[in-house]
């Protein structure tokens, strides 16, 4: 109830001048972030869907993932193939069969490194690092929250149209909408947070 | 003079007091070029509460160094279209580029492997994919070549609006990356610098509170080397006057002896610096150190002289004292120069200097007793002198002792020979590096969030055309692979890397056609499991085509374009020349990247940390032979003044006193370096002379014991103060130095006691007949 009445508040500030504005932005991120339950760790079941004009049919896949607050996360894709990602601010690893990760630093690759920081805050719902680049706007929801987000410098906005998150108490959907067309959604189930600690294999993925 | 005064003519890079190492002239100019431009590199560091502070400072930094002339390049910002304009030249040769393990696996057939791995990049939850670059490039050859180029370790460090940053949960982090105008080590630059950083530093923390400026390269260890040098030039010479002025009060009781003998050593400082100059064009900053020294040395045949006046009545002239003292300081004088000279034959720059400034200041503080004092009355209050008594004592216990005396200290001597066998040596570069925990903890804390740890060994390549080149080079890093792979070398950077040689360019083609064969499944495949769309192959097919029509990438292209600006420093060709440098990361296996570069045409592997723990090894095995020389030679010296007897009574003196001083580094588990050897030198040249100066007495004289007690006391003081050095080279010469000293001055009395002069103590003062 406080939320929705704090949420009109700043649907009503919108249209106030930019300085208030931007403390009505700041709210809406902080009532996102008040919303989420920040768990040390979290594990939840995921489908990916990416659609891209090109390809003949959308690209699916599904699979588990391991949310490790502050450290990055575990992806690891089961359908069509297995493979495991282990995404952290810096590089992505990637295991395919057996053997060491191949590594890949994002550091040099701006494009790269923007969307992971991008994907790590969407999940954590980290809102200072998305509140830099985005501009929020509440969306109706069913139950739980949705927003849309826009990015705010024109580099960005040449790539993406939009983001948008919606959950509960965690998020459980982020849609990227590019501006050429091409989007990806993820949907994530299943959320537990129990065993706080991490099992030995994944505890060996985020050894690495 | 004006040079002196702008300071050019004193050199303070430790390095140059070095020997080159043994290697082709123009391999090791190239060697020398990839130094300095390493040593040029200055990181700054600037860490805030929040980014946007962080940017701010690193901003102001930037301003407020850009006039100064001093860097050759330095910018807060980098131009972010660099970065992104990589996809866009590459774009058109993406065929002809592939990531080594990719380029591994369609060599070996690995068609399988290859498939997954490029399912893998369409299932990357951040695969950065787009309808564009699926309908170029299906296989993401080009996105995967791109992931390769980035340096492997793991980083934290990004490009966030042009700005290199570190985010940490609390802090964030700017890295201004500088370009020195001029080497590190010019004192000028330093001077310059440092009081503009100290001055930015102040500002910081009172317009930005809360920012720190943390440095890291050569710079910052070279600027505090130079301040600590500087010191301590200033403590032994200020701190060994005041004490030499102290033992001359106290012993004559007058300041007129101390006088003379600063006068003395005056003389001897500008006589050995001036020579240097004239010799070497410059004085290094280490030879004043040491020069500095000089002070205890020179000051002894005032001491002998004024001693000698102190047991001789009133009515003694000035000339006849001198001619009392004159055999034996010339004799000391002769002995000592054997000591530099031998010094002087190895090819050590820095060893030459000290040697001809202690040589040429040594002869002119002689003269100066010689040809001064004489024409100078000089007199000194006699009477009750507490400290000739003293001596006096000393004298007894030796005459009285006789051979007990001397196995106390031939027991002394074994002993020591035992401590000895605890030696061990150290021939590291450390040796001449100044310790600086403040210095080394900035630079450490920059290195962490850098997460890059650079090698200083590295390859040199030469050919003569750039396709040369680059095959040269890939034929290099194809035979370190396996040490890539089993983690004995973490990473190298290498032009080839960027731009494949023109053969290797077709070749990737040539692989990539190999997925078009009708037995391939590879587009089948993907089109079945990813969506590919229908005709992806034939699209293929007919873009490998036009690449093949189309010239290869040059290594002209990429020099001239900007994507190759942080890389354009791996190219060190001119126009009749091709060469570059491989660099290196994380090398844990120094030996087989030798023996890789062993034979090979148009290839060096340079690793200045070897070289210089070689030169360090090789020169102290050089000094000690050297040394053992220089002790023969003076031995035979004394063998023709004093007979077979006589010299060996001298020379143990010098002998025992080296041996306990090498006895005690041992027990103190002291390494032992050039430097100890070195000090060996001077402990033979003093130590002769104390010998000397008891012969030359015929007898334990107390006012010898006086003259040698106060010369080893004000040896010592001026090298204890050098042992106190931060740098562990003067530290090691000083504890020598100190430890030898004092064990010479003890042990004096063996040339007196062990075989005495037949002549026996008929002048003697003493008058005790030895037993």
């Amino acid at each position: 109830m406080q939320i929705l009445s704090r949420a009109m508040v700043l649907l009503f500030l919108l249209v106030a001048p930019r300085a208030e504005a931007d403390t009505s932005q700041e709210d809406l991120f902080a009532a996102m972030s008040e919303r989420l339950e920040h768990q040390g760790l979290l594990r939840s079941t995921f489908r990916q869907e990416r659609s891209l004009q090109i390809l003949q049919r959308p690209l699916r896949s599904s699979g588990r993932m391991v949310l490790r607050e502050g450290e990055g996360i575990l992806w690891l894709v089961e359908e069509p193939h297995a493979v495991a990602y282990l995404i952290r601010s810096g590089e992505v690893l990637e295991w395919e069969g057996e053997g060491a990760p191949r590594r890949i630093a994002m550091a040099s690759v701006p494009a790269f490194r923007l969307l992971t920081e991008m994907f790590l805050a969407a999940l954590a719902g980290n809102p200072v690092a998305l509140q830099e680049g985005f501009r929020a706007e509440k969306l109706s929801a069913d139950e739980g929250w949705r927003l849309r987000l826009t990015p705010r410098s024109d580099e960005l906005a040449g790539l993406i149209a939009s983001l948008e998150i919606a959950g509960d108490r965690y998020v459980e959907e982020v849609h990227l909408q590019e501006v050429k067309g091409d989007a990806v959604t993820f949907h994530f189930s299943d959320f537990s947070t129990e065993p706080t600690d991490l099992d030995a294999t994944e505890e060996s993925y985020f050894a690495q | 003079m004006s040079r002196l005064s702008a300071g050019s003519v004193i050199n303070a890079d430790l390095l140059t007091l070095l020997p080159e190492p043994a290697r082709e002239p123009a391999v090791q100019a190239m060697a020398e070029r990839v130094h300095e431009a390493a040593e040029r590199k200055l990181i700054f560091m600037v860490s805030a509460d929040g980014e946007e502070r962080a940017r701010q400072a690193a901003e102001h930094l930037t301003r407020h160094l850009s006039d100064s002339g001093l860097f050759a390049r330095l910018e807060a910002r980098r131009n972010q279209s660099l970065l992104s304009s990589l996809g866009s030249f590459y774009f058109p040769y993406r065929f002809q580029l592939l990531s080594p393990p990719t380029r591994e696996e369609l060599k070996a057939g690995r068609q399988e492997t290859f498939e997954r791995r490029v399912l893998s990049r369409y299932l990357n939850p951040l695969g950065g994919l787009n309808s564009d670059l699926i309908a170029a490039d299906p296989l993401l050859v080009l996105p995967d070549f791109l992931a390769s180029l980035a340096p492997k370790s793991a980083t934290n460090l990004g490009l966030d609006e042009g700005y290199l940053t570190v985010r940490e949960a609390d802090r964030s982090h700017i890295l201004v990356l500088g370009e020195l105008a001029s080497s590190p080590f010019s004192m000028q630059l330093q001077d310059t610098l440092s009081s503009r950083l100290a001055n930015i530093r102040a500002q910081l923390s009172e317009s930005y509170p809360g920012t720190t400026l943390a440095l890291a390269g050569v710079f910052p260890h070279a600027a505090a080397g130079t301040i600590a040098a500087r010191q301590e030039v200033s403590t032994v010479g200020v701190g060994s006057l005041l004490g030499v002025m102290l033992l001359f009060v106290i012993v004559f009781r007058s300041l007129r002896p101390f006088f003379f003998a600063a006068l003395t050593v005056i003389v001897g400082c500008i006589g050995g610096f001036a020579v240097c100059l004239a010799v070497f064009g410059q004085v290094h900053l280490m030879t004043l150190v040491f020069g500095a020294s000089l002070v205890g040395i020179s000051v002894d045949y005032a001491l002998h002289y004024f001693c000698e006046r102190l047991a001789l009545d009133d009515t003694a002239s000035s000339a006849l004292v001198v001619r009392r003292v004159f055999s034996g300081i010339t004799l000391g004088l002769v002995t000592s120069i054997v000591g530099f000279v031998g010094i002087l034959v190895a090819p050590f720059p820095g060893l030459r200097e000290m040697a001809v400034f202690s040589s040429v200041g040594l002869t002119c503080a002689w003269l100066c007793v010689v040809v001064l004092y004489p024409v100078v009355p000089q007199a000194i209050p006699q009477q009750g002198n507490a400290a000739l008594r003293w001596a006096a004592a000393y004298g007894r216990f030796w005459e009285r002792g006789g051979r007990h005396t001397v196995w106390v200290v031939v027991l002394l001597l074994i002993l020591s020979a035992l401590a000895c066998l605890r030696l061990l040596p150290l021939d590291d570069f450390r040796l001449l590096q100044t310790r600086n925990p403040h210095v080394q903890e900035e630079e450490e804390r920059v290195r962490s969030l850098l997460g890059q740890d650079y090698a200083s060994q590295f390859f040199l390549i030469f050919a003569e055309d750039q396709t040369a080149l680059l095959e040269r080079e890939e034929d290099l890093i194809d035979d370190l692979a396996p040490l890539l792979q089993d983690g004995s070398l973490a990473d190298l950077t290498a032009l080839s890397r960027f731009v494949p040689s023109p053969g290797r360019q077709s070749e990737n083609r040539e692989l990539l056609r190999l997925l078009l064969t009708p037995q391939s499944t590879l587009f089948p495949n993907l089109i079945e499991t990813v969506g590919l769309p229908g005709g992806a192959r034939e699209a293929f097919a007919s873009a490998l085509d036009e690449s093949e029509a189309s010239p290869p990438l040059t290594l002209e292209a990429w020099l001239t374009s900007p994507v190759s600006e942080p890389f354009r420093h791996l190219w060190l060709g001119t126009e009749d020349q091709a060469a570059s440098v491989v660099t290196l990361s994380g090398v844990q296996d120094v030996a087989a990247l030798e023996a890789i570069a062993e034979g090979r045409d148009g290839v060096a592997f340079v690793d200045r940390i070897g070289d210089f723990s070689e030169i360090f090894s090789s020169y102290r095995n050089q000094t000690f032979w050297l040394t053992i020389v220089s002790y023969v030679v003076v031995a035979l010296l004394l063998v023709w003044r004093y007979g077979l007897k006589g010299a060996a009574s001298v020379i143990a003196v010098p002998l025992a006193a080296a041996l306990v001083a090498f006895g005690s580094l041992g027990l103190l588990a002291e390494p032992i370096s050039l430097f100890n050897v070195m000090a060996l030198l001077l402990v033979l040249g003093i130590g002769v002379d104390y010998g000397i100066f008891f012969r030359e007495a015929r007898g334990v004289r107390a006012a010898t014991l006086l003259a040698v007690a106060m010369s080893a006391a004000t040896t010592v003081l001026a090298f204890g103060l050098l042992s106190a050095s931060s740098t562990m080279a003067v530290h090691s010469f000083g504890l020598t130095l100190l430890i030898g000293i004092a064990a010479a001055f003890l042990l004096s009395p063996l040339s007196a006691v062990v075989f005495p002069p037949t002549l026996s103590l008929a002048t003697a003062g003493a008058g005790h007949e030895p037993s």
